[in-house]
């Protein structure tokens, strides 16, 4: 069963905003067994506001530590204002839909490399994570 | 010129917010109350928390209040609540904090649902950028 822990419980940042998103995300059945499928770690540093959250999936859990894991799967580096826009982005295929103009802003984003994928290999893991945080 | 904190400060704040186009844009269809809380620094001139009621509907604020305190009503059924230190939110109306950033480093703390505050992030960047609109004397400065 999808569930998301936050490992510091007294977290008020973006480790708290994530968990708040996948949380609330995972009250549609849909999106909890994207979770339930989801294996692998994730990173997703914040430069300008110099934060970077761990997020750990495995067997449907999603633990969200106040903190980069080393080694992640994937690595997502982009700007505060680019990540929260990321979530209101129309998904094509689980990415950001280059038919909408949201979307190619964001990969032209990731063409100047103001956003930075790490781990692209992992497209699965990547699109599951994109669906989990979709707001859309 | 208004002392923020204060009634007065928030009724002008809430004539700004009406009177911005760009705002009523970004909340055209954003429903619901929002509480900001300015923590209490006794020190500044601001002895208890400041919960500082804002009705936000579709693009305007039908009605601001500061409120008694944490029990009123309009506070615990509020849909969001943002806290900080009265300093803190001096801070982000003078622009030397930004206030995404404050929110991911949890120097802003945001109590609410999340999906909705992201899909109006644009509405919650220029309701914070209006307060710099009103002419403020801050309660430490005077």
């Amino acid at each position: 069963m999808a569930n998301v822990v936050l490992v510091d419980p007294d977290a008020a940042g973006l480790d708290s905003m994530l968990a708040a998103l996948v949380s609330a995300a995972i009250e549609d059945p849909a999106k909890a067994r994207v979770l339930d499928r989801m294996a692998g770690t994730v990173t997703i540093a914040v430069p300008d506001a110099e934060v970077e959250v761990g997020l750990r999936f495995s067997g449907g859990t999603c633990r969200v530590e106040s903190g980069p894991i080393p080694g992640s799967t994937i690595t997502l580096t982009m700007p505060s204002d680019v990540l929260l826009g990321m979530s209101t982005i129309p998904l094509l295929g689980g990415m950001p839909s280059v038919l909408d103009p949201a979307g190619r802003a964001f990969a032209l984003k990731v063409l100047t490399r103001q956003v930075r994928i790490g781990g692209m290999q992992h497209v699965g893991l990547l699109t599951q994570l994109t669906r989990l945080l979709s707001v859309i | 010129m208004p002392v923020f904190p204060s009634p007065e400060w928030l009724d002008e704040y809430q004539s700004v917010v009406n009177g911005s186009a760009e705002y009523a844009d970004a909340a055209a269809t954003w429903e619901g109350d929002l509480v900001f809380v300015y923590e209490k620094e006794p020190d500044k001139g601001v002895p208890d928390d400041v919960y500082a009621w804002l009705d936000l509907w579709h693009g305007k604020c039908r009605e601001a209040a500061i409120l008694d305190g944490p029990d009123d009503p309009r506070a615990t059924s509020a849909k969001f609540t943002i806290t900080a230190p009265y300093s803190r939110w001096k801070a982000v109306m003078k622009k030397e904090i930004e206030p995404v950033k404050a929110m991911m480093q949890g120097k802003l703390k945001v109590k609410g649902d999340l999906p909705t505050i992201v899909r109006y992030v644009k509405a919650s960047n220029v309701l914070t950028d209006l307060t710099a609109e009103v002419d403020t004397q801050f309660i430490d400065e005077q």
